[in-house]
């Protein structure tokens, strides 16, 4: 006699095995959404394990890095726990070319410990092993103005020796042989202040300092402690005697600077696209994690409908709700524990797969934790989903469950009474459809979510589609710029040498030499000062460089202009005039820029339709007339679409009497034909040297009427830089102005198509002209691929989240008509038995088929007008642009689609209980 | 006249690995307006054997006839049209449709003719059964016997030339299952109808006019009333 004991376990084996064929739909949802929720999770872990790799290469590990560090105790600070670890760069001297010690770097030679925690990266060679061997950082190699280097060249560079604090005057030239090229560190790039500080450049620990120098010791340091390593590191630091925390203002022998950062700081331009592409991975995976979940509430909700009976008569024989769910929810845990392998196999691939194509940066390393991780995650969502129904299934009362007693009273209350004559299929319908209306609301409330979803999203996916291609053919192929930093003195608009270091004419035209290329036009912009008699009206309203003209502590905007000028006046900056006066100036300065384009980008970029004058380029190029670039209400914008034209700085927060007192102070005052006189100021000093309202000894000043030839309310969408009042003119008209001035933006357009080999010479060539640390030189063809991979992705995406929100519609209402077919087996017997045919039966499911899709479309499709509506009107209402089309075609089609593939479901279901005689029906099971 | 007969029919099933003769080699006839019996101990293949007769199975082999026409050859829509028409059921588990009221029972296989109730005989149906009480309640509101009532006026709704009853008073106790023997008889007999019950009980097939003995699939006894 076989005496083992009777366990919840057991009981749910027995059920398992007794009933392969009904869970089998169970086990595929139960698979699925364990493969999607690891996916979720290994998502998750990639995204953070390569954000942690990304940050370490471009910062380190280190949480400080501790400057001129020699008279630094680290191992007293190792001893009182302030600090776990720390590793010593040693730099022999400071490397630079051409003169340019603002693009140069420290060499150093970092002990094994440094090598360690500053986590420098080898892109390409080696790190240095002997003497005479350097590794630079790639960045390093732009501001030597190295980039043609390859490893193994021979490079010269021109080195301040190290002399224990900062560097001896003298140079010498070295010659090293370039083994290496490292990772860049942030750092350097970031650290407006240290940024030349850190070393970019490395030689091997026997290389040695020049004669007569010392070696500048600095460290990477890690804190001890995880929550406040930094308050205790400075207390340790003033503890030692070192009293300037940062050493910017009196002692630069010792301060320290963060270099760490958080791995959320999207600090690089790879760590935001790990960012937003692993969010927009692990919302991908969430939803399908939810739809496969969903999926199990409907496949275990289906499941336990058919064992009603059996769920009455425990609860019948004294079982408990907790003891139902433990019986039931066990099963779903059997299965979920046995596919945790399968799973975790197929899902550590899927992803593994999906990462690798994603690219280099997305760094894949699950360890023994991270699978334990996804496997506990997928087995509590699966349980989660389990107890949906398993808790409703648990709550009937027995007697309902085992005689439907239920109905009854569901009938009592819609107060039905027999009909004398009906239509079988029909009234079957109708009945189920009242008694379950719980089921079939789900099951509608899904396929108008499904219909709203694509309701919107295919006629995105067209706009997106259109948008990215008319974006591709529109732009030039590449632009180098040159940007600058501030150029406005707060008194005077001022230009500095530093923008000599744009392009030159000779820069244009060998770039036009190259074979590929068809164009290049140029883009030239500098300071100018309007001079006026008096500020006007609108002049008053706009907020820079006033703060420094005039007293700042009255309010320019709340007071009537009257009052205001008079104020104004006996409130001038006394700088101001100072400055006025040393530049013999007898008119007020107002600051413009004044733009100098390509005749023929002056033409083909100006939009006719806003334009009052004639563009007249012949006195354009003499310097005779010049185009003014002013909106109708200058000064202000409010924030609203078309309210982005103009300028100032007032938001939405501003009363509606202060924007209409500001609305009539600030009407352009300028007509075609007035005259208006530039002033250029111009000084050989760098900004760096530069000393705030000041005028520097070498300033020249150049003056020039010019006759307004035109005005135009919107500026050409090729500058990329534009105040609210800006003037225009061709590169000619500007060059018989302001002489000797370099091209800040080249535009390049190629004589034929681009393709990536092209684009590879091309960014090759086009480099050497940005190796500046301010140029930079964007590429359109890598711009339209990386578009066109982000859209392609985009609507793949998309896709896959329209046809998974109809494959869980499809899902759960076969699953549903499924569940009911099956469950009404015994009821298909007997009208069998009594003369139905598997036509009538048909009809009857397909009624309550149509039934559902009836009240899904309806809410569908009626919540997307409803929506698409109040988006219209709202959208009017605020004078916005609203282009997005009403659009049902799609989504109907689909919908027919899928009424189609539940009809064949469901008559295949109809016809397999067909093939079981009525008998076979009946039976009690 | 035979309303239905079988020539050496047979079913077969499979338990396990083992064939299973439920019904074998049976030849039998059924006259128009007979009330038999068919009686035999649990297993024997009496309800087996009802159920081929009346088309809710099909034999392994051997035909059926109805009315001298093989039920073989019939498809499956024949063979609903049939069963809605010409046979009525009854059975054991009563098998009323849940959703349905008493009265839709009743008339549903009129209903799935699409033709229009004929509402005397129902009417009479209903008064000779003693159900026009019960007529609006669901079937999970009504008592077992109350449930067979139903069960028997849908049998009769369309007015079948034979009555299959399979264990009819099985779920009743004593006192119901006598009513529901005497209304079954009482119909039978009112509407000329053909009586075939399956009963293991020796007490309600005393009062069938001929009574068939099943054993192991086979007919071993074929006794007449008064014979």
């Amino acid at each position: 006699m076989n005496k083992k004991k009777l366990t919840v376990n057991r009981l749910a084996m027995g059920n398992l095995k007794a009933r392969k064929k009904q869970y089998t739909l169970m086990i595929i949802g139960i698979v699925l959404a364990m493969i999607f929720s690891s996916g979720v999770m290994f998502f998750g872990f990639t995204m953070l394990s390569s954000l942690q790799e990304i940050t370490n290469i471009s910062y380190g590990t280190q949480n400080i890095f501790l400057h001129n560090a020699e008279e630094f105790d680290f191992d007293a600070a190792k001893n009182n726990k302030v600090i776990s670890e720390y590793g010593i760069a040693a730099s022999i001297g400071f490397i630079y070319t051409n003169d340019d010690e603002g693009g140069g770097t420290p060499l150093a030679k970092l002990d094994d410990k440094a090598k360690e925690i500053s986590y420098l990266t080898v892109k390409e060679g080696k790190y240095p092993e002997n003497s005479g061997e350097i590794a630079l950082e790639k960045d390093a190699l732009l501001r030597l103005k190295l980039l043609g280097a390859k490893v193994g060249d021979e490079i010269t560079v021109t080195m301040k020796i190290a002399d224990g604090e900062g560097y001896l005057p003298e140079t010498v030239e070295k010659t090293y042989k370039l083994v290496g090229i490292l990772a860049d560190k942030r750092c350097n790039l970031e650290d407006a202040y240290s940024g030349n500080n850190y070393p970019a450049a490395f030689v091997c620990d026997s290389e040695k300092v020049e004669l007569g120098g010392k070696e500048n010791l600095s460290a990477y340091v890690k804190f001890y402690s995880k929550t406040n390593g930094y308050d205790k590191f400075k207390d340790e630091f003033i503890n030692q005697g070192f009293k300037n925390e940062y050493g910017n203002a009196d002692n630069d022998l010792y301060y320290f600077t963060f270099a760490n950062q958080h791995i959320f700081y999207s600090g690089t331009d790879e760590k935001s696209d790990i960012t937003l592409t692993m969010i927009f991975a692990l919302i991908l995976a969430g939803v399908l994690m939810i739809a496969s979940c969903t999926g199990i509430v409907n496949a275990f909700n289906s499941n336990l409908q058919e064992r009603r009976k059996q769920i009455g008569l425990m609860r019948a024989v004294g079982a408990t709700r907790r003891q139902i769910i433990t019986v039931f929810g066990r099963e779903a845990l059997i299965i979920s524990l046995m596919t945790v392998p399968l799973s975790l196999v197929v899902s550590y691939f899927a992803s593994k797969g999906i990462i690798s194509l994603m690219g280099e940066n997305f760094i894949f390393i699950p360890n023994f934790f991270v699978l334990i991780a996804c496997g506990a995650f997928s087995v509590i969502c699966v349980m989660a989903s389990a107890m949906i129904p398993l808790l409703r299934a648990s709550r009937t009362p027995p007697m309902q469950a085992i005689r439907n007693t239920d109905l009854s009273r569901k009938m009592k209350n819609k107060q039905i009474c027999s009909k004398k004559n009906f239509n079988a299929p029909k009234i079957l319908a109708g009945r189920n459809l009242m008694f379950y209306r719980f089921k079939h609301v789900g099951v509608s409330v899904v396929l108008a979510a499904t219909i709203v979803v694509s309701c919107f999203g295919f006629p995105w996916i067209t706009s997106e589609l259109e948008w990215s291609e008319n974006y591709i053919n529109e732009s030039e192929d590449y632009e180098i710029v040159c940007s600058g930093g501030a150029m406005n003195s707060n008194l005077i608009n001022l230009n500095f040498n530093y923008f000599t270091s744009g392009f030159s004419e000779n820069d244009r035209q060998e770039i036009l030499s190259h074979p590929y290329v068809g164009n290049v036009e140029g883009v030239k912009r500098c300071n100018a000062n309007l001079l006026v008699d008096e500020y006007s009206e609108y002049m008053t309203v706009l907020d820079y460089g006033g703060s420094s003209r005039y007293d700042d502590s009255v309010d320019r905007l709340s007071i009537p202009f009257e009052e205001y000028k008079e104020k104004y006046d006996d409130n001038i900056s006394p700088e101001y005039s100072a400055v006025k006066e040393k530049l013999r100036y007898t008119q007020e300065l107002f600051p413009v820029s004044i733009h100098a384009l390509d005749c023929n980008e002056i033409i083909s970029e100006i939009d006719k339709d806003k334009i009052e004058g004639e563009i007249n380029i012949d006195k354009l190029n003499s310097g005779e007339e010049i185009i003014l670039y002013v909106c109708d209400e200058i000064g202000f914008f409010i924030d609203t679409e078309q309210g982005s034209r103009g300028g100032g700085s007032i938001d939405g927060d501003e009363t509606e009497e202060r924007l209409a007192a500001l609305k009539a102070r600030a009407k352009n005052e300028y007509k075609v034909g007035d005259t208006v006189t530039l002033s250029v100021l111009r000084s050989g000093i760098s900004e760096d040297n530069y000393v705030p309202n000041s005028v520097p000894a070498d300033t020249t000043r150049k003056d020039k009427e010019f006759r307004i030839g035109a005005i135009i309310k919107e500026s050409p969408s090729s500058i990329h830089h534009n105040d609210y009042l800006d003037f225009y003119t061709t590169v000619e008209g500007f060059s018989s102005f302001v002489d000797n001035y370099p091209y800040l933006d080249l535009d390049i357009t190629l004589k034929e198509e681009c393709t990536s080999e092209i684009d590879g010479e091309m960014m090759q060539f086009l480099n050497q002209y940005v190796s500046g640390s301010n140029h930079y030189l964007r590429s359109q063809f890598e711009r339209n691929e990386e578009n066109k991979n982000t859209y392609r992705g985009l609507l793949i995406a998309l896709l896959s989240v329209v046809i998974l929100f109809f494959s869980i519609c499809a899902s759960v209402i076969n699953n549903s008509l499924t569940a009911q077919i099956r469950e009404s087996k015994r009821e298909i017997g007997t009208l069998r038995a009594v003369g139905a045919s598997a036509r009538e039966l048909t009809q009857s499911y397909f009624r309550q088929l149509l039934s559902m899709f009836g009240w899904g479309c309806g809410a569908g499709f009626g919540l997307y007008s409803v929506i698409w509506i109040i988006m219209y009107f709202a959208a009017k209402s605020t004078d916005m642009s609203f282009d997005y089309k009403y659009q049902i075609w799609q989504a109907a089609l689909i919908c027919i689609a899928l009424l189609a593939v539940c009809f064949v479901n469901l008559y295949s279901k109809v016809k397999k209980q067909m093939k079981y005689s009525i008998v076979e029906n009946i039976r009690e099971l | 006249m035979n309303i239905i007969e079988c020539v050496d029919l047979r079913k077969e099933y499979l338990s396990g690995e083992n064939i299973v003769n439920a019904v074998d080699g049976i030849t039998v006839a059924f006259e128009q307006g007979e009330f038999c019996a068919i009686t035999g101990p649990s297993g024997s293949g009496k309800s087996t054997l009802l159920h081929v007769l009346s088309s809710l199975e099909n034999p392994t082999s051997g035909d059926v006839i109805y009315n001298g026409k093989k039920l073989s050859g019939y498809n499956d829509n024949q063979l609903s049209v049939l069963r809605r028409r010409r046979f009525g059921f009854v059975f054991q588990a009563y098998n009323l449709v849940q959703e349905l009221t008493g009265y839709e029972n009743i008339v549903l296989p009129v209903m799935l003719d699409k033709k229009k109730v004929d509402e005397a005989y129902i009417n009479k149906v209903i008064d000779v059964l003693g159900i026009g009480d019960r007529l609006e309640h669901l079937p999970s509101a009504l008592s077992g016997g109350q449930q067979q009532r139903i069960a028997i006026a849908r049998a009769l709704a369309n007015k079948p030339s034979i009555l299959f009853a399979d264990e009819p008073t099985g779920n009743l106790d004593g006192k119901s299952g006598r009513e529901v023997l005497s209304l079954l008889k009482y119909v039978s007999k009112e509407f000329g109808i053909t009586l075939i019950l399956v009963t293991h009980d020796l007490n309600v097939a005393e009062q069938a006019e001929r009574i068939i003995s099943i054993e192991d699939g086979k007919i071993v006894r074929d006794t007449k009333a008064g014979v």
